[in-house]
């Protein structure tokens, strides 16, 4: 395997395990409904920062939750892991739940994994919120 | 490892290499990602093409992230190379490694507790280049290598290698 680089780069004391937020968050009551927007990276990062707001308001307010991914920048398998997550989490809690995908890789990635299955998905906000204009799967 | 370090020639990128060591940590799956995007950029891939590379470089990366140290400090080598029109991507740990390669990249597979880890980083490296090859040892690391190469359908693809 070759040896360990030996070059300084340990970063400062206490950094280790301190996890980033590059994913940004907001929520709006439209409709009767909680809108979730997403945008930025959901990652690996960002995944469990993610995971703890969605709860939190998911725990307060959860008849029926629009999550928007459209401003979703990148997606991984973990990023991909907590939505695949959430969506369990309000099967189990009564929640009815739409989802408005990401584009490009990050839509495809939700392909592989047939979250189209899991959850029905929408080709906008308005179209989730109307209940209507399945993208499709 | 890094001896080829003189690219080919003025104006070509065939040749050239790149070698990051960071901190094993989930922040540097971004720098990691988005530095072999630019990188790999010098061969004519189409952005879908870099995307998929971001996500395949963010699996291992992540990987080691969350597997490899056990939660205590430990480094990560990127080593990049742009040679005979494909790019090679090297992503080494020297954490705990894998004691069974083959079933750690069986689709679904997760050595985590955590529900949310849904075990599909090797899948979406396999997925999203050309090859994949995985070394490990338990106690010694692990070392995931990824080829690629661009499909051809880049508008004004002018690199010719």
């Amino acid at each position: 395997m070759g040896p360990v680089p030996k070059r300084p780069c340990a970063p400062p004391a206490g950094w280790w395990g301190r996890g980033g937020a590059r994913v940004d968050l907001s929520r709006e009551f439209r409709d009767g409904a909680v809108v979730v927007r997403v945008s930025g990276d959901l990652d690996v990062q960002s995944a469990d920062s993610f995971r703890r707001r969605v709860d939190g308001w998911m725990a307060e307010d959860c008849a029926r939750l629009v999550l928007n991914l459209s401003k979703v920048t990148f997606l991984d398998s973990t990023g991909l892991g907590v939505l695949l997550g959430r969506i369990r989490k309000a099967e189990a809690t009564g929640c009815r739940l739409a989802v408005v995908p990401p584009p490009g890789v990050a839509r495809r990635l939700l392909d592989m994994a047939a979250l189209g299955r899991a959850v029905p998905l929408f080709r906008s906000e308005r179209s989730a919120l109307d209940g209507e204009a399945q993208t499709h799967g | 490892m890094a001896e080829s370090v003189e690219a080919d020639g003025v104006g070509t990128a065939d040749g050239n290499t790149m070698e990051l060591v960071v901190p094993s940590l989930a922040v540097n799956a971004e720098l990691c990602r988005a530095a072999v995007a630019v990188f790999a950029a010098g061969l004519p891939f189409t952005l879908a093409e870099l995307e998929q590379l971001k996500v395949a470089v963010s699996e291992a990366v992540g990987n080691c992230a969350l597997h490899a140290y056990g939660g205590e400090p430990g480094r990560v080598r990127l080593l990049a190379q742009l040679a005979a029109g494909a790019i090679v991507i090297e992503i080494q740990d020297w954490g705990r490694g894998i004691s069974d390669v083959a079933l750690a990249r069986q689709p679904a597979y997760t050595t985590s507790h955590d529900p949310d880890h849904i075990g599909l980083g090797f899948a979406f490296m396999e997925q999203f280049t050309d090859a994949l090859e995985v070394e490990s040892a338990p106690g010694e690391g692990t070392l995931v290598r990824m080829r690629k190469r661009p499909s051809g359908q880049a508008a004004g693809a002018a690199w010719s290698g």
